[in-house]
């Protein structure tokens, strides 16, 4: 079920009758996201300063009424906020109006009313009825969003319509706007009758589902037949790709990227550090491409252990095997959950030490070898 | 700035996750990443215990030394795939998150979402399909004095025909967990009441059952008032947001009975993914229809 987009009270004069409003139409447009070509990137727009090409802060931009010549008249949002109409809860019907009266060019948006409860159901019905019986529609006006909207309520089958009206001064005068208007003259009447003859031919009921949209239709079978071929954008394959992956891989390559950024971190205890992941992330550092990840895990390096500031060392420099004596069992067991070490979570702190002993020295005849 | 957001997919669903680097246990170097993949690697487990329970999730932006806030609302720019289920709050209602899948709970994982707490109940908030008893140790207990406790809730229960099992809350305490028959919300929570009166008259120095802080020192809080419909109890295998990335792990009575140091029973997200590799669902017989015992009248 929709969500209400206002709700208040709908007032003819003595009756009053609790309302939502509802929209009646939405818009069937395929939407798109902006992406740069031959990636997955999205594109973001940002306000930035004309003149000097930096980035606006939303605080910082206020509306400006052009006068011309570089001169505006400065509009704070609070200012235009106390000119706005008070929060009214309340539709006024001031007038009926003979509903065939109002040219279509006024029509802006359409609207259901629903009475608010069962309770008014019945109300709604009498004005839904009366309205239906003289053929008119109720003008009224309603806030919504800050704004004063002219609208008129009209009955359409089981429900109220509200239809949001253009005031006269937004309606443009053809006149004025379309170039060489014809002065009205005397028609040809056989032509006149030709064309009536014609207009009675392709004379039809209204139907409105016998009318769709071709090219939204012509768009939506190009995504389709482009998904099809699998002729999808996907990103360039490396570290940063933004294409789809599985979950797994992604976590992993996070994880990766963290163990090498502890390993890194010169502090205290965790200086030592086993050769074994040691080399591993020398040949990270070496391999093509993964000078980025290098780079992050030194700042994720920094990140957990608080701000020590010294980057990653060479991986050459070799460091002294941490002395395993001095450590906790849950340190242990986190040195064999890093080690991946199986059967860690049976492990007493002896066998933990063992393990992790041998561990190390295993990675060092693997990285003679 | 390097690409915070990865389109992965989960079980066919496609979704984004983010800062996967962001180090959410500062202490343990734990990071998002690294929750992501406990939950994913533990749903197996955990989903069938939040299935159809509208789950509140503890939120930690900020890790867990940060901001951190609960959750209970579908939150704007949910996908639509995500089940809700309306629950009532106050005179009103409102819709929650019902974990139902693995993307559902890699989705809520990637919200940097730690804990996950779930009702006694299923869909209804009226009828309780499950009895729980906390224990929480006041001042100067532990975990040890929990275990004690256990024991004792356990044989009152077994007086009535009830079986409990047991896990870790994942900080200092004991759940104690009872599937039920579905029965009236008032009457698991009388029951509840009822048995913690019970076992603090009759072990006065290791219980009690009144929410004061000086009574509880040295003895375990036996908090019965997580029965109320509108009360959660953190999930079995969610992980807690303290200090270190421990899990409330279901656990034996043999491990209850023996445990001799806090220590042995606090397990941490790797330590339980070793368990329920070897030992599979301790929690799993709960979940069988035929294991939900009548409450007493």
């Amino acid at each position: 079920m929709a969500r209400p987009i206002w709700t208040g009270a709908l007032s003819f004069g003595l009756v009053t009758v609790p309302v939502s409003l509802y929209s009646a139409t939405e818009d069937h447009t395929t939407h798109f996201r902006q992406i740069q070509r031959g990636t997955t990137d999205r594109v973001r727009i940002r306000r930035v300063n004309e003149r000097t090409g930096e980035e606006v802060a939303f605080d910082d931009i206020v509306k400006g009424y052009d006068l011309g010549d570089h001169q505006y008249v400065v509009l704070e949002p609070g200012e235009l906020d106390e000119t706005a109409p008070g929060r009214s809860r309340v539709i006024a019907v001031s007038a009926f109006v003979d509903l065939g009266a109002i040219d279509p060019v006024y029509f802006s948006g359409s609207y259901y009313l629903a009475p608010r409860g069962e309770e008014f159901t019945q109300i709604y019905t009498l004005l839904l009825e009366a309205l239906e019986e003289s053929h008119r529609a109720a003008v009224a006006v309603l806030v919504m969003r800050g704004k004063e909207y002219l609208t008129a309520i009209r009955a359409a089958g089981d429900v109220l319509q509200l239809h949001t009206l253009h005031y006269a001064d937004e309606v443009r005068d053809p006149r004025q706007e379309l170039p060489g208007l014809p002065e009205r003259t005397e028609a040809d009447p056989q032509q006149l009758a030709a064309a009536r003859q014609l207009i009675d031919v392709l004379g039809a009921d209204w139907n409105p589902e016998e009318y769709r949209d071709s090219s939204e239709d012509r768009i939506r079978e190009l995504i389709d037949a482009k998904r099809a071929g699998n002729e999808i954008v996907s990103a360039e394959p490396g570290p940063e790709a933004t294409d789809v992956i599985d979950l797994m891989a992604a976590l992993r390559r996070s994880l990766e990227r963290a163990e090498a950024g502890q390993e890194a971190r010169p502090a205290g205890k965790q200086q030592a550090q086993d050769r074994q992941t040691q080399d591993r992330q020398a040949q990270d550092r070496n391999a093509p491409g993964r000078e980025g990840d290098a780079g992050r895990a030194a700042k994720a390096g920094r990140q957990a252990s608080g701000g020590g500031k010294r980057q990653p060392g060479p991986a050459k420099v070799s460091r002294l095997p941490e002395n395993l004596n001095g450590l906790s069992k849950a340190e242990l067991y986190a040195r064999a959950s890093a080690q991946d070490i199986p059967g860690r979570s049976r492990m007493t702190s002896d066998q933990l030490r063992e393990a992790l002993t041998a561990a190390r020295k295993h990675g060092r005849r693997a990285s003679v070898a | 700035m390097p690409q915070e957001r990865t389109a992965v997919t989960v079980d066919g669903r496609r979704l984004d996750v983010s800062s996967l680097d962001k180090v959410l246990y500062p202490e343990a170097g734990f990071t998002k990443a690294a929750v992501l993949r406990y939950y994913g690697l533990v749903a197996p487990v955990l989903l069938p215990h939040l299935e159809r329970r509208p789950a509140t999730f503890l939120r930690c932006p900020g890790g867990v030394a940060g901001e951190r806030f609960w959750a209970k609302r579908v939150p704007p720019g949910t996908p639509g795939w995500v089940t809700a289920l309306r629950v009532p709050l106050h005179r009103a209602t409102m819709d929650q998150v019902v974990v139902a899948d693995l993307p559902t709970l890699i989705w809520a994982a990637n919200l940097d979402t730690v804990e996950i707490h779930v009702p006694q109940w299923q869909t209804a908030p009226e009828l309780h399909d499950r009895l729980v008893i906390d224990l929480d140790p006041g001042e100067g207990a532990n975990l040890l004095h929990c275990c004690a406790a256990a024991l004792a809730v356990r044989a009152a229960l077994a007086e009535d025909r009830l079986e409990a099992w047991p896990k870790t809350s994942g900080a200092k305490g004991l759940h104690l967990s009872v599937p039920l028959r579905p029965a009236p919300a008032e009457a698991v929570s009388g029951y509840a009441r009822a048995l913690a009166r019970r076992l603090s008259d009759a072990y006065p120095a290791l219980l009690v059952h009144r929410m004061d802080k000086s009574l509880r020192r040295d003895r375990v809080l036996l908090d019965w008032s997580q029965n109320a419909s509108a009360k959660t109890t953190v999930c079995p295998y969610s992980l807690r947001a303290g200090s270190r990335p421990t899990v409330s792990t279901p656990v034996g009575w043999a491990e209850v009975e023996s445990c001799a140091d806090p220590g042995e029973l606090s397990f941490t997200a790797d330590q339980v993914l070793d368990r329920v590799e070897r030992q599979g669902d301790l929690w799993a017989p709960l979940l069988d229809p035929a294991a939900q015992a009548a409450l007493p009248s």
